[in-house]
């Protein structure tokens, strides 16, 4: 295989929050949160190579493996299904996939429900199991628009603090999964470059329990 | 003579397997192309993919187009032998997936059927290691006993939450783990164990040992004696695949009762070869049977030379 260890982060927000954590347990590689368009970064020192691509990607490129490990919501991996070891919680990026909807809306009445959502396999799986029929509406972002506009009846979608719900006048009827951001591996990877791997893996554990100590 | 060079890698490796496969008994199972749909609907359980493509026939049976070639095989025994040793080499069909397009897949196999001894079941994981050599001289077999599993799963009472801890053990996922058990009130003596079992990765001696270390009182003794003999199995015949002991390997968990394996190289984003022993399926055609196997899955050579 390969040498040295391919490393899928996400951009954006989740990203920086990322890089701190492999900062804090020794992994600074200063390049990759400078502003450039630059996509991949070589660390020779750890021999890492960085992937910076879309939070929603990561799962993919380490269950293909064009990377050997990454950084992923759970939300991601719930609704991909995806096939990679999910080794480590690292307590960022904290939130609620939950059903929501108009504040007069009778959810709990209902047994049929038009849900809009950028879920379609978390709703479908969710529904299934509670026993409500549902025609379910794939969309790709301001998500909380449809149940006012009665494109759909209720909404599956993130839930951080409720914030946005509140200003257009939407509540929370339900919760479904409380998601965090994961540490993954590829299955193989895991096997030929374990030692890397468990190595993050044990100083990961470690800085959560000093946090939580 | 055949000129090398005018054959793929796939072909050559094909050729290769199939000339290691008949020089250890093995002899080659042609399947027919079409059978009765029924036989496949009666053991949906053991199919991998549900996609079924079937037609209606002149008499109005419904008849399969290629489905599975494990199922062919244990429809088509004659129960008067004792032992079968079968490879196999076809496509087989599948109605239209989630992208919408029919499917042709090639599947590659061996199988061992009949009055089988711990030795005949022991020299197939050898075949399937000895296997992966054709295809990298650094392969690793990873090895479960879903035995192990299931009778944990049974004593701790988590039977109703089966699904879920399979989810979890399949993807090395604790937090899911620990979640189940502080639902359930599970033991703590299992919680241990369940625990130290899903990130358990050794190589098969040691991961023995720690699994003697665990698993200590005489529920466990027989699975135990049976790992060990795989043990002694493969280290008599100087085996150079590495094989190590890891509970996340299997996928079809029910399929699989006893040992179930799969073969990784370098390179590859997954398994190229996945086994193990499905006894209970063949016990319905006769309850003296065993049985196990393998299937190589020859399109990863594609895949590894891309990375």
């Amino acid at each position: 295989m390969n040498g040295g260890l391919k490393i899928a982060l996400p951009k954006g927000r989740l990203g920086q929050k990322v890089y701190d954590i492999l900062s804090k347990i020794g992994y600074s590689y200063d390049e990759i949160m400078q502003e450039s368009r630059k996509l991949v970064f070589c660390d020779e020192k750890n021999g890492f190579t960085y992937f910076l691509v879309k939070p929603s990607d990561v799962a993919t490129y380490v269950e293909y493996g064009a990377a050997d490990i990454g950084f992923v919501g759970r939300d991601i991996l719930l609704e991909n299904k995806s096939n990679v070891y999910e080794l480590c919680d690292l307590g960022i990026g904290k939130c609620r996939i939950c059903v929501a909807g108009k504040r007069d809306f009778p959810y709990h009445e209902k047994n049929h429900l038009k849900v809009a959502t950028i879920f379609p396999n978390i709703s479908r799986d969710f529904f299934r199991s509670s026993g409500k029929t549902v025609d379910i509406i794939t969309l790709h972002g301001s998500i909380e628009i449809a149940p006012l506009v009665k494109l759909s009846d209720v909404i599956v979608d993130i839930v951080e603090t409720g914030t946005t719900l509140k200003e257009n006048n939407l509540t929370v009827f339900e919760e479904i999964v409380s998601i965090s951001t994961r540490y993954i591996a590829n299955k193989v990877s895991y096997t030929y470059k374990n030692k890397e791997i468990s190595r993050i893996l044990d100083l990961l554990n470690s800085l959560k329990d000093a946090k939580n100590d | 003579m055949f000129k090398k060079e005018l054959f793929t890698q796939k072909e050559i490796l094909s050729f290769e397997l199939r000339e290691l496969f008949s020089s250890q008994g093995y002899s080659l199972y042609q399947m027919k192309t079409f059978e009765p749909y029924s036989y496949y609907l009666k053991n949906m359980d053991f199919l991998s993919s549900k996609n079924i493509l079937y037609f209606t026939d002149r008499d109005g049976t419904l008849m399969a187009l290629k489905p599975d070639i494990t199922l062919s095989i244990i429809k088509n025994l004659d129960t008067a032998v004792d032992k079968h040793k079968l490879y196999y080499s076809e496509n087989v069909y599948r109605a239209p997936n989630a992208s919408g397009n029919f499917q042709e897949i090639l599947q590659f196999g061996v199988e061992v059927i009949g009055r089988l001894s711990d030795e005949d079941m022991f020299s197939l994981i050898f075949l399937a290691a000895i296997s992966l050599l054709f295809f990298d001289d650094q392969p690793v077999l990873l090895v479960s006993d879903n035995s192990i599993f299931q009778k944990l799963i049974e004593i701790a009472g988590l039977g109703k939450a089966y699904s879920r801890v399979f989810a979890a053990f399949q993807n090395k996922n604790l937090m899911l783990l620990e979640e189940i058990l502080a639902e359930n009130n599970t033991d703590q003596k299992y919680r241990e164990i369940l625990i130290r079992l899903l990130s358990l990765h050794l190589p098969l001696k040691k991961g023995i040992e720690e699994l003697e270390n665990l698993l200590d009182d005489e529920d466990f003794s027989e699975n135990m004696a049976y790992l060990k003999g795989l043990y002694r199995y493969l280290e008599d015949r100087g085996l150079k695949t590495e094989v190590y002991l890891d509970f996340s390997a299997p996928e079809g968990l029910r399929y699989y009762d006893r040992i179930s394996f799969v073969g990784i190289i370098p390179g590859a984003s997954s398994e190229v070869l996945r086994g193990g022993e499905y006894s209970n399926l063949v016990k319905t055609k006769d309850a003296s049977y065993l049985a196990s196997g393998f299937a190589i899955y020859l399109e990863k050579i594609e895949d590894k030379g891309s990375l």
